[in-house]
């Protein structure tokens, strides 16, 4: 067992001891505090903006010291840095104070009075649909839409004995990574540094680079310790660079750039809301002959990833199965609400809960055992996907099936008793699967990018890798990859923090393709250098990133292999409900999970366990209504350690040939399958359909009312 | 005027002229430079700038500098210098309980104090005692494994 035993991370003394610098501590000679002063209405036009006399050594900074594009060039879409005439959202940067004194920088930006012509603000995303406002986007405020299809789905429902509908709702979720939003921009004579929380180095350096209109190699990006990220480091972090970017080149003064947890809950991008209606049509026997997904995802003012957010939660919407006939169509839609984007699991929490909610939906109605029931449709080996690739590999749903089962005790807890006392009781499942990395065009090569190994002086491999541990354990785990492949102790591999003047652009660290796709490449750099590891003096060697030679996509049809691999999984929960409050108390989780190969099984159960708690974050209390008003942890209520319940966890060994070791991936997959889980067990505790997450108290007594 | 406010600072008679309003976690971060200590919500419900205040677990975000006046305050840097520190690290490292690590300095601040208080503490008594400590990362099973592999480690070290 070449991985069996578990490595210490380099990165947990200097976490533990507090000497860990985060970009929030670190200081510069003559620094200044920037703070933004942001719209306070959802829509509307700037009429005037009056600014308090500001002291000496205090600045204030707006699109008109740009020295370029008032645009984030990275987004497809557009998004300006600051609001020049309309603003969409509340929270919507306008301008920044920046001074020495961050009290006094305060005090200054509470005084702007900002003068508006309100416009009637898109509230809902049936509201975007109505068309009743004026639209903010197009003329039907759809920012993109895209369909997939196979079968013949248009004659199956007409022949259908029956059609069974669902509709499913989720919320926002906020990833609350525990350290909000920062950067600190450093201006040097011709050049500028940016030290910054970003899960995107080279990405932010091409922002800034367009929004100067400068040569990237004028900046320098140092991605600093990240205090959590789970996507939500990828988006927002632009605005900030750019911001505090545009003040140090005008106060020529070192900037940092810190949110409040208020800002950082109202201004920085969420998981998109969800409705999802899913109909399935039945034939006499209860037997599905197609399935058809109307998925709608809720975006904000402006578009940002949501075409990439939407389009992966389209390609999974079929969940686990392959039907007869399937259709999935998908929009995007704008309304003035807080900004949504890149969040573990990537459309795939919405459109999973969505199928397995109608799948399990359907089981009950038919009276029968869901594992049973969905069985019929499971996918195998060689079957097509939604876009018409192939499952190439290995299907080990079956088998992360029996392994939950068995750790959870399914069949006799099923059999127990629901009602105990004062509370209800209930156990739950989902299946889900996990595609990752998504493909890119396997007909055009793709752009210059790299993963790199420096043999060192000292002897030393360094690797040189933009990735981020954003404390997803990734720099260790490609540690391990790199020294098992030169068969060279851990401790002779280091990997800083990147800079993008020392390392090559390889990708925003996200998608749950980094260990899979660039642990790849590593071990491949590695293989070669390992006939050369004894060679004097310093040298690079530096492996292209490509895509696996079994993958087929073409980007323009959209057909072919929407992902390299695919992760299977089972998670089952059991709840008890409170019948007086209706709160929903979670038990135990069990799962079983196949990632392939698992590099580092401590690191991977740290991703499992925090998966899941996340994912019941999401199923029970996290809770955002789109009125900016939730802008403290008081409001916005995440898991506690009271609020956690232990998780079971047990891995499927299914090695994956194109990954390193035959490892998949792991950081979003335990996530995805928590919230249908979590509300089949309320369900069955409840004798009620949970077609919403969260599972709130209220929507749950509104739900109780209209049984009895 | 500027007023003078003393306190001893892990374990060193200190004096500040900062305002009397200032809040302490700014004092301590920002005028000394311990950045050990962190800010994650600026209003008493992450855990992340617990420091211990007279040995009692306290949130210095809601502490102005007037309440520290001539108070005992320990912060990370303080407790990384004893071998208590150690082991807790050990622990920490060996149960896999740190990723990203912001709530991880606030997090030793308060299971220092709950095994010196509680030298045995169950699953139960740990989770309560860490309930105003936030973690995102580990979902907190393993937060829990590493206060119970230190209770077990730690013998009388403090």
């Amino acid at each position: 067992m070449p991985f069996a035993k578990d490595a210490d991370r380099a990165d947990t003394p200097g976490k533990c001891s507090g000497a860990t610098s985060y970009v929030g501590d670190l200081s510069f000679d003559g620094m200044l505090e920037a703070v933004t002063v942001r719209s306070t209405i959802r829509r509307g036009v700037i009429q005037k903006i009056t600014l308090p006399d500001l002291p000496d050594g205090y600045y204030s900074v707006d699109a008109s010291d740009i020295p370029d594009q008032n645009q984030v060039t990275y987004f497809q879409d557009p998004c300006p840095y600051f609001a020049e005439s309309e603003v969409k959202y509340v929270g919507q940067p306008i301008l920044l104070i920046v001074g020495p004194d961050v009290r006094e920088v305060c005090k200054i930006a509470h005084e702007v009075q900002i003068q508006y012509e309100e416009i009637p603000a898109i509230h809902t995303l049936d509201e975007a649909l109505e068309g009743t406002k004026p639209p903010l986007h197009n003329e039907d405020n759809i920012y993109f839409k895209e369909d997939f299809a196979y079968g013949d789905v248009d004659r199956a429902f007409s022949q259908a004995s029956e059609i069974f509908e669902t509709e499913t709702r989720t919320g926002y979720q906020e990833h609350l990574y525990l350290e909000t939003q920062g950067v600190v921009a450093v201006p040097d004579s011709d050049r500028m540094t940016v030290y910054a929380s970003t899960q995107g180095p080279h990405a932010m350096r091409k922002a800034l680079a367009g929004a100067f209109g400068w040569n990237e190699e004028y900046f320098q990006v140092r991605q600093m310790p990240l205090g959590g990220g789970f996507g939500g480091k990828i988006e927002s972090p632009f605005l900030l660079a750019g911001h505090a970017a545009f003040a140090a080149y005008k106060c020529k003064h070192p900037v940092r750039l810190i949110y409040s947890r208020e800002e950082d809950l109202l201004a920085t991008t969420k998981r998109h809301p969800s409705r999802v209606i899913t109909r399935s049509a039945l034939d006499a026997n209860g037997k599905i002959l197609a399935m058809d997904v109307d998925v709608v995802f809720q975006a904000g003012g402006f578009a940002l990833s949501c075409r990439m957010v939407l389009d992966t939660g389209l390609k999974k919407a079929t969940g686990v199965y392959h039907f007869p006939a399937a259709r999935v169509q998908g929009r995007a839609v704008a309304t003035n609400n807080p900004m949504a984007g890149a969040y573990r699991g990537f459309g795939g929490p919405q459109t999973f809960f969505a199928v397995e909610t109608h799948m399990n939906a359907l089981a009950r109605k038919f009276n029968k055992e869901p594992l049973q029931f969905k069985a019929d449709y499971f996918i195998k080996q060689g079957e097509s996907t939604l876009t018409g690739g192939k499952y190439h590999f290995h299907v080990a749903l079956p088998e992360t099936i029996e392994e939950a089962t068995k750790l959870a005790d399914y069949a006799q807890r099923k059999k127990q008793l629901v009602h105990n006392g004062q509370t209800l009781r209930g156990i739950g499942q989902a299946l889900f699967n996990f595609g990752a990395p998504f493909s890119l065009s396997t007909k055009h090569p793709l752009p210059d990018r790299y993963m790199g190994l420096l043999k060192r002086k000292d002897g030393k491999v360094e690797i040189l890798s933009e990735l981020v541990d954003m404390g997803q354990g990734l720099h260790t785990v490609l540690r391990k990859i790199t020294a098992h492949a030169l068969d060279i102790p851990m401790e002779r591999v280091v990997y800083a923090d990147a800079d993008t003047d020392r390392v090559p652009e390889a990708s925003i660290t996200g998608a749950s393709m980094s260990v899979v796709l660039f642990g790849r490449m590593l071990k491949d750099a590695a293989d070669k250098l390992k006939p050369r590891l004894n060679e004097p003096g310093e040298f690079r060697v530096l492996e292209k990133i490509r895509q696996p030679s079994h993958l087929q996509w073409d980007p323009e049809k959209q057909q072919g292999d929407p992902f390299h691999s695919y992760v299977w999984g089972t998670v089952i929960a059991e709840v008890e409900v409170d019948t007086i409050t209706l709160q929903v108390a979670t038990r135990k989780i069990w799962t079983a999970l196949d990632v392939g190969t698992a590099i580092d099984r401590r690191i991977v159960k740290g991703q499992i366990d925090g998966g899941i708690i996340q994912g019941l974050g999401y199923s029970l209390l996290e809770s955002m209504p789109p009125d900016a008003m939730t802008t403290s942890l008081a409001d916005y209520v995440i898991p506690t350690s009271l609020d956690a319940p232990p998780v079971e966890s047990a891995l499927i060994a299914n090695p994956y040939s194109p990954g390193p070791y035959g490892a998949k991936c792991v950081g979003e997959p335990p996530l995805v399958g928590v919230g249908p889980a979590i509300a089949d067990a309320v369900a069955n505790a409840c004798g009620v359909e949970i077609y919403q997450l969260p599972v709130s108290p209220e929507y749950l007594m509104q739900k109780m009312a209209n049984k009895s | 005027m500027t007023t003078q406010t003393s306190f001893t600072l892990n374990g060193k008679p200190i004096s500040t002229k900062a305002p009397l309003d200032i809040r302490l976690v700014d004092v301590l971060r920002g005028e000394f430079q311990l950045t050990g200590t962190k800010e994650g919500c600026g209003e008493g419900e992450c855990g992340a700038c617990m420091v211990l205040l007279n040995g009692k677990p306290t949130l210095s975000c809601l502490v102005l500098l007037g309440a520290a006046k001539d108070k005992d305050i320990i912060t990370i840097e303080g407790l990384r210098t004893t071998p208590g520190f150690a082991i807790l690290s050990q622990a920490f490292n060996d149960a896999g309980a740190v990723q990203c690590g912001f709530c991880t300095p606030g997090m030793i601040m308060t299971t220092y104090a709950l095994l010196r208080d509680n030298p045995t503490p169950d699953d139960d008594a740990i989770r309560t005692a860490m309930a105003g400590n936030l973690c995102r990362c580990t979902g907190y099973t393993m937060i829990v494994e590493a206060v119970l592999l230190a209770a077990e480690r730690r013998g009388e070290t403090w």
